[in-house]
This record gives C-alpha cells, structure tokens and sequence, in this order.
C-alpha cells in the first residue's frame, strides 16, 4: 500500500468526533503505511490523546477557532492567517483531505489547505456550498431530511474516508490504569461490582433534548425493583440543576458522578456500567465506544437514525410525535415530545440491551423502541422491537420506516454499498408498501420528466450556437424553459426530498460560465441524475418483484 | 371575533360597547382608489369612532385586526384623554404590514406571534407588546349537523400561495375546498361553490368534515410547517369538536398537544397518509377531536383572552 497523507477536519462537538472514530480506525486498517493527520478543537479531543490509528493530532483551542468554526458569510480572512501561523501541519501537502464538519468556516479552511483530493464541503464560490464527493452529498442532503434515511453518521463518515463499511469495535481504547483508579473510586462510594450498574446522562447540549430528570428517577426506581440494579449518575457540573431535581424526586440511593468525571477518565468510568441510559449526547457515544451498552432517548431536534449509539445491541428509543425529529429551525415553543416517552419505554429498553426477555411492552404510543445490529453490508441498522401499528403515532413511524427502507435500497447503489434487501421494517398491510413504491415510481417519473425537459432546452441552445446567425429570443426561451426547469424541481413534492438537495450540490458544482458551454454543463448535471432516476427505477422495480416472491 | 371578544368582556363583568364596523366594508372597496372619496370615507369613520367615544368615555379603546385605528393625531388625542389604547393584531405580520405605523401608539399591543415580530416591534419603538393566541367563540351560532351527509376531507379558507401548491397535489377519498378564489387556480380541481363562506357555513362544514385539514397560509408555495402562529381555525375546529391534521407551528404546543389534541404534521406526504389513517380510524379521531374541545374549554375561549387582557392591564 503506497505511503499517504490524510488530513481529517473535525471541528465539531465531542459527540459528532466520537462517531468520527470507527472511520479513521478502518482507514489505518486499509492504508497501514498511512499518516493520519486529525484536526480538531481542543475541548473536546481529549478522548482522542493516544488512539494508535491517529498519527498526529492538532487540538487547536476554542479561542484559536473563533470566526472560523461560522456559518457567517463574512470570512474572517486574518483569523484563518493566525490560524495557519500557529499550526504548521496546516501547511503540510496532504493526498487526501477529509472535511466531516459542516460549516462554512470549516469549507474555507479546506479550501486552503493543499490537497490532492478533497472530500466533504469544501468552500469553492461565493455564498454557496459545495460538497465533494458522493458520500459528502449525501450526508448534507440527508441533513435536512432524516427520515428518509437509515445509515449511522459513523457509517457515512466511513463511506466520505472512501473505506469499505463493516462493523467497528473497541474504537476508544482507555489507560488500564486510569480504568482501576476509577472503578477504586467507585468502590469508595459504595460500588458492587457484583451488581448490576446502570448509568444515567442526565443532560445533553441542549435542554430541549433533555429527557426529564424525574423520568430518569422513576426508571431508577423500577431497575431497582425489577432488577435489582445500582445507579450511577454521570453528568458535568453544568447540569447539576438536573441532578438536584433528580434528587429529590428518586426515593433510591444512587453514586452521584456529577462534576466528578473528566474527559480524561470518563471512558473508564463509562466502563464500570453496563448499560449507560442517555439523552443522545457526547457521553452517549463514549460509552458506545467503550464497548458499554446504551439505551439513547431520542427527542426534539435528535434522531435515532443519524446519531444512535454505534455497535450492535444498542437500544434507541425515539419519540413517536408526528412532528419529531424536528429541525433547529423549527423547533416548537414548548416541546413535548420528551414527556411522550415513559420510563417503562426505558425499562424495556434496557432489558432488551441486556439481553433479557422484554416481553410485552407497557411502553405507551409516545415513543418505540428500536435495537441496532449490522446489516449485511457492514452498515449500522436499527430495527424496530414490537411492531405493533395500532396507534396512529407507532403506525406513522413505522410508515416512515418503511419509506426510509425503500430511500435507502435506493441510495446505496449511488453510494457504493452493497444491496441489503432484507426484510422491510413495516408490519402493516402490503397496501401500504405498494403505496410507498408508488409514490416512489411517481417521483421518479416527474425528476425524469423534468430532467428530459432541461436537457431537451440545453441541446436547442448548442444546436442553434452552431447556426451562422443565432437567434437571440429564441435562446433567451430556452433559457427560461430552463429556468423554470430548475425552479420546478426545486418545488417538487413526494419522497425523492434527498434527490432534490443533492440537485442543489450539483448545481453549485455547475462551472460558472456562458451559453453554449453552459448548456453543456447542464447536460451533464442532467445525465448524471437522470442516471440515479434510471437506477431509482430498476431498483424499486426489484423491490416490488421481490416482495412478491415473499 | 370583535363581537366574540366583546360578549367575552360583558361576560366577565366588564361594561363593553361595540363599534361594528362592517357596516363601512362595502364603501371601503367602493372609495377605493378615489382619492377625493376615500377622504370622506375615513373622515366619517373618524366620526362615527368620536361619537361613540363621547358617547360611551370608556377607559379602555380595544382594536383588533384591521379597524381603522391608524389615525395618529386620534390616538394621541385619546390617550392624552386618558384612554387606554389596546390593539390586537390577530394578523400575520409578514404578511400585513400596517402594524409599523399604529403599533408605537398603543399602551398594549397583543400580538400572536412573539419574536423575531417582537423584535421588529421594539426595533420602531412599541415595547408593551404581549402574546394573545387567538380562542374559540362559545357564543357562535353552530349550525345542527346529526343528518347532515359527511364530508369525507375538507378545506374552509383562501387559496395562499402555499396551499395552492399543496393541493394541486390533492388528497385522495373525496378531498372538497370551500372558499373564495379558488377557480382561479386550474388545480386542484375538488373546489366546491367560490365564494367566501361565512362563518355559520364554515362551522357547519368543519362539523361535517371526518378530517379538517388546517394548512395555515403561507406567501411562500414550498412552505409547510415551521411557522410561528396558531390560526383561529385551529381554534374553531377544536372548539367545535372537529378533528383535524395541522402543519406544525411553533406556538401550537403552548395551546394543544400536536399528537393528542391535535395531529400536527410536518410534510404534505405526511398530511395525506394521514389523512387516509383516519378516515379508516373513527374511534380514535373521536378520541383526538374530544381531546381538543376539552383543551379549549379549559383554556382557550374568548372569555379566557378577555381575563387574560384584564390581567395584564392590571384592572
């Protein structure tokens, strides 16, 4: 394997870093010969010190990265200079540049740094984002619209580092000895090591993520009532307000971790639980990382499918509001969500990531429990435990499901991966899955339709380029057909909402420059996702045929 | 809703007068454009407003959407009467823009949107803004529905630039628009009479309807969900025991809880298997509809509003 240099840029939380880990980890497995330079903000990558698949880590202080990690479009030119003067790796020639953060201070910075190939957003004209790479469009697309799709961010992160996706474990080694000084510090307050421990995180970035403190109590009750379990609480000082409400509300005695813990010795105390129960937090995936099961709640703004726990047997519970997961642009004034999800969910939960028999759940219609594994090819999949659909909410997710299982089937050809057909999620009617197939061909009919329009208006206007004496007015309509080409797609409804942004990525890429070449440019967008369309077809073709046979 | 908001204030003991002006409407669109006239026009609004105001000396002058309190020189005058000045905007401020010219006059003006409306209000100088959803009127003349044939889905409202779009791509199982405009638009073609349904109509049809689709309007066509404000229809239906599928506002959740109460969804895909859902799923929607008449009565008739004004003036 030749010697390569890979820059990876993560200047993002510490949860989104952790989620990073299992992609870097496989890139040394595949280029061992490989320098691995990784970039990220100091507060968070203090996990990150000693991994042996990172060969040189640049931890830049958060002050160092003021107007830079920015979505403002004024770029703080002097900033990124001051930027590049401290750290000299900046200036290193790389093979491969990856960008995983999602910002334009962070595209910028991309943009500076020389590199062969590039990868993920990377900052190339005014105003505008452009994303390298299918995997990098994908993941921007997908942002925006989460339900229609089902890979992990560790499994995209994975396809954007260009390696094959398969299971990752034991991707945050810890110090043996921090390990027993931190289990001697349990001990010291009362730890059994014989006793089942269940974490709890109390608290998450936002407040609004926050499952409430006494639904974490009351869980706490019932694990000890029916499990017999000892509660751990971990949380930084921050959130010491929850840990008081959950105080006074848990008639248990609990250790209280709270403010005790470092970034330094968290993933040895996360070690020490068997099961962590967290709001989807960076903790969260620490423990994951760890190898410790988890049971994420997913509320608000979070979304099981994106940021669920890594690995297989973990458990994400995911409210069933109609109107969750919600953006941060959309966030509601009061939300409810959390309340939707009972801490029985949580029991059931648990047992489950324990390996015990759930049985039938009390867990309510407010929220549904799902459990992770590998697919077939390599990916992460959560699947969804129960099933029943007697409910509009429980009936909705899993109509959301199944939409996202056939998004899917239809994306990993464009992304690389290997088909999984397996057995779609829904448990309904068949009506249903012909209807989402439907909708589905529908969609693809009006993309081919509207691609075969511009495309139809783009060669008008090479073929009269070519005439001696052009006509003005007549490619002037042309370029309104083509217009409102582009306008109509951006208005389209129905379920190829990930298709519709990445038109959008496609267009940034789109060289700036005048007609006749122009229309070449738009051709070649066009034959591109007329292709994906071609590929749509054929697939949801497959599906239908083989949902026949079962 | 002023006569609503009005019988509210009688109801809580309050001595109330009313000055209807939709008396004026039809000579309001007939001046319009006449510069000479539309002078008249107002001027004898302007009268009929101080003859009142003489006539009645209230304390407190309460104007809501669209009455023609924009006559600065007026308001100072009232004020300077000691009249307490309060207007409630039951508009959409990107929308209807007057409120930039009235606003800094009033004592208190009642809004049902909070920021960044409550920024752009302090930015020209209005800071006693506050937060008045709008209510169900408890009052309103329902009309009998028990034989009445049902409307399988149904739609009662103007065709915004928003909802033309969503329904072009209409419904399936008997999808049937109300409203005025609507033949304008070559789709969607389920339009039903176009004309402006008045309210006693309205109620009759949202009472009728199995599933009320509530879509609030928006100028921009791609816009589902993700604003602020919660509309009177949300209200109305609720208040009438009707059930309905909603876009997800932001201030719903202080008002209704969108998955029980209410359905509040997020995409027009969503809006119409849902829509298919519930008509296959009637104890359920009546599970939901009873839920949110409940909800409204405890909270969110007109009577409450008018405590909760009273409350804030401090009286």
């Amino acid at each position: 394997m030749p010697h390569k240099k890979f820059l990876i840029i993560h200047l993002s939380r510490l949860g989104d870093m952790i989620q990073s880990l299992p992609a870097v980890k496989l890139l040394k497995e595949e280029h061992p010969e490989s320098e691995i330079t990784y970039f990220a903000l100091e507060d968070f990558c203090v996990p990150l010190r000693g991994i042996p698949w990172i060969d040189t880590l640049v931890a830049v202080p958060s002050s160092d990265i003021k107007g830079i990690s920015t979505e403002d479009t004024e770029i703080d030119v002097e900033a990124f200079d001051r930027l590049f003067q401290r750290n000299p790796e900046l200036s290193t020639q790389y093979d491969v540049l990856i960008n995983m953060t999602h910002n334009r201070g962070s595209s910028y910075l991309s943009q500076r740094i020389k590199a062969r190939e590039k990868r993920g957003r990377i900052f190339s004209k005014e105003n505008e984002i452009v994303m390298a790479g299918n995997w990098g469009k994908y993941l921007f697309a997908v942002a925006r619209n989460r339900s229609d799709n089902l890979l992990n961010l560790v499994d995209l992160y994975t396809g954007m580092a260009g390696v094959r996706n398969r299971p990752v474990e034991c991707y945050l080694p810890t110090d043996p000895s921090i390990d027993r000084q931190c289990l001697d510090l349990l001990k010291e307050q009362g730890f059994d090591a014989d006793r089942l421990a269940v974490g709890f995180q109390l608290g998450a970035s936002k407040s609004l993520r926050t499952w409430p403190p006494e639904r974490f109590s009351r869980l706490g009750e019932l694990l000890g009532e029916r499990l017999d379990a000892q509660i751990i609480l971990f949380g930084s000082e921050h959130e010491r307000e929850l840990a008081d409400q959950f105080h006074k509300s848990a008639p248990f005695a609990f250790i209280d971790l709270i403010g005790g813990t470092t970034l330094t010795n968290l993933p040895s105390f996360l070690k020490c639980v068997k099961v962590l129960v967290s709001n989807d937090t960076g903790p969260m995936h620490i423990a994951a990382a760890v190898g410790t099961k988890v049971v994420g709640i997913f509320m608000s703004t979070a979304y099981f499918r994106i940021t669920g726990p890594y690995g297989a047997g973990h458990i994400a519970i995911q409210s069933n509001y109609p109107c969750s997961p919600c953006l941060d642009s959309t966030v509601c004034a009061l939300p409810l969500c959390g309340r939707s999800i009972l801490p029985e969910a949580a029991l059931a939960g648990v047992k489950s990531a324990l390996g015990m028999e759930v049985g039938p759940m009390d867990a309510g219609n407010g929220a549904d429990l799902y459990k992770s594994d590998f697919g077939g090819n390599g990916t992460l999949l959560y699947r969804r435990l129960g099933g029943e659909n007697d409910h509009f909410l429980s009936w909705l997710r899993s109509y959301h499901d199944t939409k996202a299982w056939v998004s899917q089937t239809l994306w990993n050809k464009w992304l690389g991966l290997e088909q999984d057909f397996g057995v779609p999620p829904f448990s309904g009617d068949g009506g249903e899955m012909a209807g989402i197939l439907q909708d589905y061909q529908k969609a693809c009919l009006s993309y081919g339709k509207l691609y075969a329009q511009g495309k139809a208006a783009c060669r008008n206007i090479i073929s009269e380029f070519r005439k001696p004496r052009p006509r003005r007015e007549f490619i002037q309509e042309m370029v309104v057909r083509i217009e409102q080409t582009e306008e109509d797609i951006k208005n389209l409804e129905g379920p190829l909402a990930i298709l519709r942004d990445i038109h959008e990525l496609y267009s940034t890429e789109t060289e700036f420059c005048n007609f006749p070449r122009l229309a070449h440019e738009f051709i070649n967008k066009y034959d591109k996702l007329a292709e994906v369309i071609l590929c749509f077809e054929n697939r949801s073709d497959q599906i239908r045929r083989s949902l026949c046979v079962h | 809703m002023c006569r609503a908001i009005h019988q509210a204030f009688k109801d809580i003991g309050r001595q109330a007068d009313i000055l209807d002006f939709s008396g004026f409407q039809k000579e309001l669109f007939e001046t319009r454009g006449d510069e000479e006239r539309s002078c008249q026009f107002y001027l004898k609004i302007k009268i009929a407003l101080l003859e009142k105001v003489a006539g009645f000396q209230p304390d407190v002058i309460f104007g809501i959407a669209q009455s023609p309190l924009h006559n600065v020189e007026m308001l100072t005058e009232f004020k300077r009467a000691g009249i307490v000045l309060c207007f409630w905007f039951m508009e959409d401020y990107r929308i209807f823009g007057y409120w930039k010219n009235i606003a800094p006059y009033f004592d208190y003006f009642f809004t049902i949107q909070k920021d960044p409306f409550w920024k752009e209000l302090k930015d020209i100088g209005c800071t006693t803004y506050h937060y008045l959803p709008m209510a169900f009127d408890t009052n309103a003349a329902v009309p009998e529905t028990a034989a009445a044939e049902a409307i399988p889905i149904s739609f009662v409202g103007a065709p915004y630039p928003n909802r033309v779009h969503f329904f072009s791509e209409h419904l399936d199982d008997g999808f049937r628009i109300y409203g005025e405009d609507w033949n304008r638009h070559q789709n969607p073609q389920v339009v039903v009479g176009d004309r402006r349904i008045p309210e006693y109509e309205a109620y009759g049809i949202y009472r009728r309807s199995l599933v009320n689709i509530n879509l609030h309007s928006s100028p921009f066509p791609g816009e589902f969900g993700g604003g602020d404000f919660v509309n009177p229809r949300t209200f109305e239906l609720a208040g009438l025991g009707a059930f309905q599928l909603t876009d997800m506002r932001k201030l719903l959740t202080l008002h209704f809880d969108p998955a029980e109460e209410v359905i509040a969804l997020t995409g027009w895909g969503d809006m119409k298997k849902a829509a298919s859902y519930f008509l296959r799923h009637e104890e359920e929607r009546k599970a939901i509809a009873d839920r949110a008449k409940a909800r409204v009565l405890k909270g969110h008739t007109y009577r409450h509003r008018a405590e909760e004004i009273m409350e804030i003036l401090g009286t």
